[in-house]
């Protein structure tokens, strides 16, 4: 019998009513399950599909041609002096990877229920490790799209140093969505049809397919509530240079609206969370 | 020191259909803890609360009341296989799973050729394991999990995988976690052979409480009785009892019936009158003295409180071939209320039993009746003596 002084970190109470006194410090003692799930997920991806990771690229690659096609070449909406196709692919970056996300990592509680039913983990860990799958989807579509500003041969401007505020940003109205439909979608699977029905309808709302300069002033306060419209403003400003329009006060509602949405949301998982496998 | 001590209530979940104040308690007062080294069966029937146990302790669920302090590492496995990816390979599965158990991937890596030897699949390591045989599958998982190494081991039911030999090889591994290592072991099993090769110690648990918590053969013994309904005046089939002793060579008990002798009751109360009657097929005729009949009546604890012999009453009779019925008329019971097991003994002259049927029977002494005109809790004595009290001044 080994007789070992167990240090108080090793001693754990299971009760009503305190989790785990440090659960930020428990998060990061799965970090490796955290990136094994997303690992997971990546081998089983593209597993028995024709052409692979290709999807990756194709699927962002047909939008964006559709969209330049539709809004650029029969409306004729204005893109200022950059090409279309440049301008609706740094708007389908971040959009593609927020509806591919917030579709996975919304969920991914219900879809990992034989996990969450027999083993114990943060469940945080769930929404995360989807989040990060998508991201690995958008860095490849990243690539191509870099190809493309190559062709086009336009020159990044400076504004280009921002670019990591904005990914962070992304990131963080897409967690925070995610936390939200994620644990609502354990005990209301309603959501299951609500969420592409709301990406359907956000693409229309979000500047993807055409600027915001063409929404008319009154609406704007409205338009900017969206926090994907402030997030798709600054990556076309970011990437496309001095020719995008950036309006600090403008967006920032859609900070706030962000913030918002992750505090509460994370409040919201972490409440939710300890019923999971009971509601399941 | 390592240890689990709860006191757990949990949860009222409220039916839909039932009345919304009615709340069901899975786990209620249930409290016991481990030190290292133990191995520990949880039994029970099904609803027992078993499983709700288990999910408490390996967190998966909370509790409503109560709290649990678990010292140094837990490592649950309710499920064989939980998280295999049927397109990922056996090697990719083995890291995965791994991780999902709570091993850290230098940990996998440094066992990884132990779990693959123990699965028996080095072949076959590279193929995703929808192809694999559902035999080769649970092997694999049960590998991942037989080389955890947790303080605390919690095992659901999951000792049912693969052949013989290769349960036997399971059963080892678990035994030697607890006995070399000095890991506590929690096993919940309806295989009552598995609970008695590996657990040393038991506990029951009977409707969401812990009914008993002791030694694995006494409690096995309590489980087994439990688990039987006898109603009063039943006749029982003996042929299939399981704890016996003796070869039933010579003789053999059919059946067993226990009645009271007040047909309008369907209880027996302190007073009653108790009549045990079974039947013994005697295979060779045997004379007066070869013969030792016996009733014994136990508490479901396991304490003797009568052992009954026939010659005791004076009764002594020779048999030749065939079935013939006994009757055990026991007037004015005086048992304190509760359940008792009976037991039934024939022998020959030398004291070795021809067929032994060790708790065989049951009945219970219910309170009240009209000899006891106040209550007795029972277990606070055996016998409720009625003798005569005389006064006289000195």
């Amino acid at each position: 019998m080994s007789q070992t002084d167990y240090s108080p970190q090793q001693v754990t109470l299971i009760s009503a009513t305190d989790g785990p006194k440090h659960y930020w410090r428990e998060l990061w003692r799965f970090k490796e399950l955290f990136f094994l799930l997303a690992w997971r997920d990546l081998l089983v991806r593209y597993k028995q599909t024709f052409i692979g990771v290709s999807w990756a690229v194709l699927r962002p690659l047909i939008t964006v041609m559709v969209f330049t096609f539709v809004f650029g070449k029969i409306a004729k909406l204005p893109s200022g002096d950059t090409p279309y196709a440049l301008f609706v692919f740094a708007a389908m970056l971040p959009w593609q990877f927020f509806s591919t996300a917030l579709a996975e990592a919304g969920n991914s509680v219900v879809s990992n229920a034989n996990l969450v039913t027999k083993i114990y983990f943060p469940r945080l860990l769930l929404p995360l490790s989807s989040i990060l799958v998508c991201f690995v989807d958008a860095l490849i579509a990243a690539i191509l799209f870099i190809g493309l500003i190559i062709w086009y041969g336009v020159v990044p401007s400076w504004h280009i140093v921002f670019l990591p505020i904005f990914v962070l940003w992304l990131a963080l109205v897409t967690l925070g969505l995610s936390l939200w439909i994620a644990a609502l979608n354990v005990t209301y699977r309603d959501f299951r049809y609500l969420v592409p029905f709301m990406l359907q309808l956000g693409m229309y709302v979000s500047p993807v397919g055409f600027s915001s300069t063409i929404i008319p002033e009154k609406w704007l306060w409205l338009f900017y509530l969206n926090p994907l419209a402030g997030v798709i403003d600054g990556f076309r400003w970011t990437i496309l240079g001095n020719d995008q329009q950036l309006n600090l006060m403008l967006i920032f509602p859609s900070l706030v609206f962000t913030l918002l949405l992750l505090v509460y949301g994370l409040i919201f998982f972490r409440s939710a969370e300890a019923s999971f496998a009971d509601g399941i | 020191m390592f240890g689990i001590q709860s006191a757990i209530r949990r949860p009222p979940s409220l039916q839909a259909n039932r009345d919304v104040n009615e709340v069901f308690w899975a786990l209620d007062d249930v409290s016991f803890s481990i030190a290292a080294g133990e191995r520990v069966g949880v039994i029970g029937r099904n609803g027992a609360g078993k499983s709700t146990l288990l999910k408490i302790l390996s967190r998966i669920t909370k509790p409503t009341k109560g709290k649990i302090k678990l010292v140094g590492k837990l490592g649950s496995l309710l499920e064989v296989g939980t998280g295999f990816h049927p397109e990922l390979t056996g090697r990719e599965n083995i890291y995965l799973n791994g991780a999902i158990l709570g091993m850290s991937s230098v940990e996998v890596k440094s066992k990884f050729d132990e779990i693959v030897e123990f699965a028996e699949i080095e072949k076959f390591l590279d193929t995703p394991v929808k192809r694999y045989s559902s035999g080769m599958y649970v092997k694999l998982a049960f590998s991942v999990a037989a080389h955890l190494e947790p303080d605390l081991l919690i095992l659901d039911e999951v000792l049912a995988v693969g052949d013989q030999r290769f349960q036997k090889k399971c059963f080892d591994q678990i035994r030697k976690l607890g006995k070399e290592s000095g890991r506590a072991v929690i096993l919940v099993s309806h295989n009552m052979s598995a609970i008695s090769q590996i657990c040393s110690r038991c506990l029951l648990l009977d409707k969401g409480r812990l009914v008993a918590d002791g030694e694995t053969n006494k409690v096995l013994a309590q489980y087994a009785l439990q688990d039987f309904e006898m109603g009063l005046g039943d006749k029982v089939d003996l042929s299939h009892h399981t704890n016996k002793e003796g070869s039933a060579e010579k003789a053999r008990f059919n059946w067993l019936q226990i009645a009271t002798s007040n047909d309008s009751s369907k209880l027996v109360y302190i007073g009653s009158d108790l009549i045990i009657r079974f039947s013994v097929s005697f295979f060779i005729a045997m004379q007066p003295e070869d013969i030792t009949l016996a009733v014994e009546i136990s508490t479901t604890s396991g304490y003797q409180v009568a052992n009954m012999l026939a010659s005791d009453s004076g009764f002594n009779s020779g048999v030749n071939l065939g079935e013939y019925v006994f009757e055990v008329r026991l007037d004015d019971v005086r048992f304190y209320p509760g359940e008792y097991s009976l037991s039934l003994w024939i022998g020959d002259s030398s004291s070795s039993p021809i067929d032994y049927l060790i708790e065989c029977g049951k009945f219970e002494i219910s309170e009240g009746g009209g000899k006891v005109s106040r209550r007795l809790p029972s277990g606070t004595a055996m016998q409720f003596l009625t003798p005569k009290w005389t006064l006289s001044a000195n």
